[in-house]
């Protein structure tokens, strides 16, 4: 059952990390933004609480120097440096590891030398701490006497310091102190306070302690004064807002008392634990009281505590446990979270469901009668159960864009370059296996833009350009693929030197002729490298051919375009999906294969006439065939017209020739088996309505063929 | 109704701007009678001020040995008033129960019972 609750943990935990991650980069961005340091903090904070609670000790243990340093820098005390970020990173893929090899023996040494560090940059900051007594920001007093309120200074932490702006609900302890004469240049209190209701959930505790008597004649000055528990996403600035005009005619003090993560339970502290916190009793005092058997607060009441207080601290109890089970409610509501592996069996058996589909259809249209419209509702069904079940794995593609800002960071660090990265499109969805497999190729293109496509800020400022250099990623739908762009604005490839290199590599003659396109498409070439030295960062021998191979697997393409000293775009273009696809049944002689319809442009007649019959002619261009007959070896008679189907491949539109084009195919994908997966031009297989298998074919694959045997013919 | 009690109306707004008004006519009231009962069934609008005034009646009667109570029907914006300003936990329509609920609306301040 732990196990359980400890795998849920460490995923959660890992996707706690990457925000954490996140939120570094965006602080060193913007080292004042309140709610960037409060996201880092809440990071921190949730992974110790849950780290605790499922027995990682040790992340616990670590993760707590982490978090009293963010702390620190939450409040005020300790500024955000790039020491600070770059150890708070470092801590964050400590955690990482020790989340990945528990068994590490060098975990306890790395976690020490880590809060080493730590505490060198506490110290190194000491002498520049702002007291925390200073950090207390009350607003100004009014001329006049307040209604005898506890000084503002009791309060433990002010509205300066706190996070602001829409982020996590959080509550907060407001204390509204009203001059006496507020009243008297039209300030009316109650709109003030019907106006934090308007912010969010609020209770609201009146003190009227200090009304005096009918005959005092002081019933002009305002003698109440308000603790309110307001639960709101708007954070301190917000709240401060709402007191904005009356700042010289009240005493406000803004206190952050609980922030809601999702380990947080509907429970929150003892009365007892209120009272001692804000200073009203002493812990003594209540230990001595909770040994009775009567109620705590009937108890310290009798013994002459404020009631007020005791009855402030029961609203603050009450209101804090109320926000919490209803965020915890409100949570379980909207989401749950379901191990990877269930979705994939969910997806396993739609397409088992698929395919039984098929046959029942093609033995319905064999039998006919009533059995047809009871096949066409349930084929309606399955497509439905389909696209939901296809949309539950599908994930924004900024999960995988995010990680590269990160990447970026310190690859520019340690080659002394400048380089931004621009995001575009994160919301596109890709199915998740997609994006995993998407995550290699992307890390080798990056890799390759920051070393060899932005250029040195000294480079870039003689070449008129600005010393940051910017790497964009961009996505977008394209039909049922979706495309990734991914932008340099650095120096460009030069064609010469690829041209040169090719022929020193032995991949084209020396007097081969190529086209602009031709000549950079080269560098998919295995074995091509234009990089005149080895680094650390890239040119480890995996070159673009690699990178290329990657995305034909999750059957996609990729093209390169690029201006010499303007930069470099990369396109890769890759199916929604790998699980079920739409797909077009074609036959040869009595064999039956899929080509992926997302890549399928159109279907052509082809008549041989012995002349040319290596190509076909499509809207007046020649396009190169690949004739899957002779590709596959299969024997009998062609048919006097074949038929071309036209696909988008890597290297321009191909087409291929079969017999027959069936028609449309739910396809779902089968791997092939260990002794199969090799074949050259097949990357899967499925069943079909009949029982048969159909092998899918990899188109890029078999057009990357048909390209290098036209390139060695020439 | 008893020759002891004595119900003054509150009419219309009970504000910082007509709280000398409503003032005069509840000590009036204590000077003819030794209970007050303050009818809250007409009034239009309350601010702070007007909620001051019902808890200074009140200690005033508590201080002097007389009674004071709220009663009749309360106004929606009223009760609703009273409760989102933290003087009362839920919205009460009616004025009896809203005596029995509102904070601390029974007892007498340190200060002023000293005083007395």
């Amino acid at each position: 059952m732990l196990d359980g609750f400890q795998d849920s943990f460490r995923e959660e935990a890992y996707e706690l990390l990457n925000n954490l991650e996140q939120s570094l980069l965006e602080l060193e961005e913007r080292p004042d933004d309140m709610d960037v340091i409060s996201a880092v903090f809440r990071s921190m904070h949730t992974i110790k609480g849950s780290a605790s609670m499922f027995g990682f000790d040790a992340i616990s243990q670590f993760t707590h120097h982490v978090e009293s340093m963010l702390d620190d820098v939450r409040n005020g005390r300790l500024p955000v440096s790039r020491p600070l970020i770059d150890l708070t990173l470092e801590a964050r893929d400590h955690i990482r590891h020790m989340l990945e090899e528990p068994e590490d023996p060098s975990i306890d040494e790395r976690s020490q030398r880590l809060m080493r560090r730590l505490e060198e940059i506490l110290q190194a900051q000491q002498g520049e701490r702002v007291p925390f007594d200073e950090s207390v920001t009350t607003d100004a007093i009014g001329s006049d006497e307040t209604a005898g309120a506890p000084a503002s200074g009791d309060t433990q932490s002010g509205a300066g310091s706190m996070p602001s702006g829409k982020n996590t609900p959080a509550t907060w302890h407001i204390r509204f102190v009203p001059t006496t004469d507020i009243g008297k240049n039209g300030s009316n209190p109650f709109l003030l306070i019907e106006e934090l209701h308007g912010l969010g959930d609020c209770t609201v505790v009146a003190n009227t302690t200090e009304i005096p008597d009918l005959d005092s004649g002081r019933l002009d000055e305002a003698r109440v004064w308000w603790d309110v528990f307001l639960t709101t996403d708007q954070g301190a600035s917000a709240i401060r807002d709402v007191f904005i005009f009356v700042d010289d005619r009240c005493e406000i003090s803004i206190q952050l008392i609980d922030e809601l993560d999702f380990t947080d339970e509907g429970d929150y502290k003892r009365l007892g634990q209120i009272l001692v916190e804000r200073g009203v009793v002493d812990a003594s005092i209540i230990d001595q009281a909770v040994s009775g058997q009567k109620r705590l607060g009937e108890v310290l009441v009798g013994q002459g505590v404020d009631t007020y207080e005791v009855e402030t601290a029961l609203h603050e109890q009450e209101h804090v446990k109320r926000a919490r089970q209803k965020a915890q409610s409100e949570s379980a509501a909207s989401s749950i979270r379901v191990n990877s592996e269930k979705l994939d069996d969910l997806v396993d058996l739609v397409g088992e469901l698929v395919t039984l589909q098929a046959r029942l259809t093609q033995t319905a249209d064999g039998v006919g009668g009533e059995v047809v419209p009871i096949s066409e509702n349930f084929e309606r069904l399955v497509a439905a159960l389909r696209d939901h079940t296809m949309s539950i794995r599908m994930l924004p593609i900024s999960t995988s864009f995010s990680r590269f800002r990160r990447l970026i960071r310190d690859l520019s660090q340690d080659l002394g370059k400048q380089v931004d990265l621009v995001t575009e499109g994160g919301e596109t969805e890709l199915d998740k296996t997609v994006i995993e497999r998407l995550h290699d190729p992307l890390v080798h293109i990056i890799r390759n833009s920051v070393d060899h496509g932005i250029e040195s800020p000294e480079a870039r400022r003689a070449a008129g350009k600005d010393p940051m250099g910017t790497i964009a990623l961009r996505a977008r739908h394209a039909g049922a693929n979706v495309h990734v762009r991914i932008e340099d604005d650095g120096g460009g490839l030069n064609r010469d030197r690829i041209r040169d290199r090719a022929v020193e590599r032995g991949i084209i003659a020396a007097e081969a002729q190529m086209s602009e396109q031709e000549l950079l498409d080269l560098v998919f070439a295995p074995g091509f490298s234009t990089a005149g030295s080895v680094t650390t960062v890239s040119g480890r021998g995996v070159g673009m051919d690699v990178v290329r191979k990657e995305v034909e697997n999750i059957g996609g393409t990729v093209t390169l375009e690029s201006v010499a000293g303007a930069g470099t775009t990369i396109v890769i273009s890759i199916p929604l999906t790998l699980a079920i696809i739409d797909g077009l049944l074609v036959r040869i002689a009595e064999e039956r294969f899929v080509i992926p319809l997302s890549n399928v442009e159109e279907c052509i007649e082809f008549r041989r006439t012995g002349v040319n019959d290596g190509v076909v002619a499509n809207r007046g261009e020649m396009l190169p065939i690949v004739d899957l007959r002779d590709q596959f070896g299969i024997g009998g008679e062609r048919p006097s017209i074949e038929q071309a189907v036209v696909v988008q491949t890597g290297i321009g539109d191909v087409g291929f020739l079969v017999d027959t084009v069936i028609g449309d195919h739910q396809t779902v994908i089968k791997n092939l088996g260990q002794m199969y997966r090799s074949t050259e031009g097949v990357s899967g297989a499925t069943i079909l309505g009949d029982g048969d298998v159909a092998l899918i074919l990899d188109v890029q694959r078999l057009a990357a063929g048909k390209s290098n045997e036209l390139r060695l013919s020439q | 109704m008893s020759d002891k009690i004595k119900v003054v109306n509150l009419v219309g707004e009970v504000v910082l701007s007509t709280i000398p008004d409503h003032r005069v006519r509840i000590e009036e009231a204590f000077k003819e009678r030794s209970t007050v009962l303050a009818s809250l069934s007409q009034v239009e609008d309350i601010d702070l001020f007007g909620v001051q005034l019902l808890y200074a009646a009140r200690r005033y009667a508590k201080r002097t040995n007389k009674e004071f109570y709220l009663t009749g029907e309360v106004p929606e914006l009223v009760a609703r008033r009273l409760h989102e300003t933290g003087f009362v936990d839920t919205v009460i329509r009616d004025g009896r129960a809203l005596d029995r609920s509102l904070h601390e609306f029974g007892s007498v301040p340190q200060e002023d019972s000293n005083d007395a």
